[in-house]
């Protein structure tokens, strides 16, 4: 598996952002494979992505979703590399996940009313083995979870 | 020993102040306009990150006060998508 995105989403992360827009970090224990995904569903809000049998959301033991508001979301020029980068600015951190509640990525969604609204931009790999321990997502904070050039 | 009971209490209303924050942003993303809730959003830049920080501030308190009893937490690193050729490549915000 591998990082990657909805082909219908791609350029449009920075925008969103730009325009004032949240994101939200979707945990999940199963997703479809890249190449499934990248093709996408009947539209790219995140009731149809989970609604496909291959996506799952965990919501096990604590896992939640995580909104990142917009001010805590860099959008960074970096005109040395030519392109744009989405930094979240804040780590995730799940407490005390019980074990057998196992993740293999997330999805980052633009935020929204409900998930009929929410669009889903991507999914990254987030393969963990809970064992009671804190879980924390360390976002780079220099590259970013996302560059476009 | 730290009152992990006030800790997690403290935690617990860190969340919920950003939760009800997250709720308004998500009504006026729907009522405004485009160009009035960027204007929202600038406004509110500072409570945003106020609480945000409030959260990991009370996220911390706790995680140390439980630090004797559990063992070392996990750390995964969430990777880049790289993309090239889109017109992501503009900022036209």
């Amino acid at each position: 598996m591998a990082n990657t995105a909805l082909n219908d989403m791609k350029g449009r992360l920075a925008e969103i952002v730009a325009d004032g827009g949240d994101l939200i970090v979707v945990p999940l224990s199963a997703v479809d494979a890249d190449a499934t995904f990248e093709d996408g569903y009947a539209d790219a809000f995140l009731a149809t992505v989970l609604g496909a049998a291959g996506n799952t959301e965990q919501t096990g033991s604590s896992w939640t979703r995580k909104v990142h508001t917009n001010a805590n979301i860099t959008l960074s020029v970096d005109d040395t590399n030519d392109l744009v980068r989405v930094i979240l600015d804040i780590d995730d951190t799940w407490t005390a996940v019980a074990a057998s509640n196992d993740t293999v990525a997330i999805l980052i969604c633009e935020d929204g009313a409900s998930d009929a609204v929410r669009r889903v931009i991507g999914k990254w790999d987030f393969a963990v083995t809970t064992d009671g321990n804190d879980v924390t997502a360390n976002y780079d904070q220099t590259n970013g979870i996302w560059t476009a050039a | 020993m730290a009152d992990i009971a006030a800790l997690k209490a403290a935690l617990d209303a860190a969340e919920a102040a950003e939760e009800a924050l997250i709720a308004e942003r998500r009504q006026n993303r729907d009522s405004m306009s485009k160009a009035e809730f960027r204007s929202y959003n600038q406004a509110t830049q500072e409570k945003q990150i106020e609480l945000s920080g409030a959260i990991r501030d009370a996220q911390k308190a706790l995680a140390e006060a439980l630090n004797d009893v559990r063992s070392e937490a996990l750390n995964v690193a969430v990777g880049t998508v790289s993309e090239s050729g889109s017109m992501g490549g503009t900022n036209n915000g």
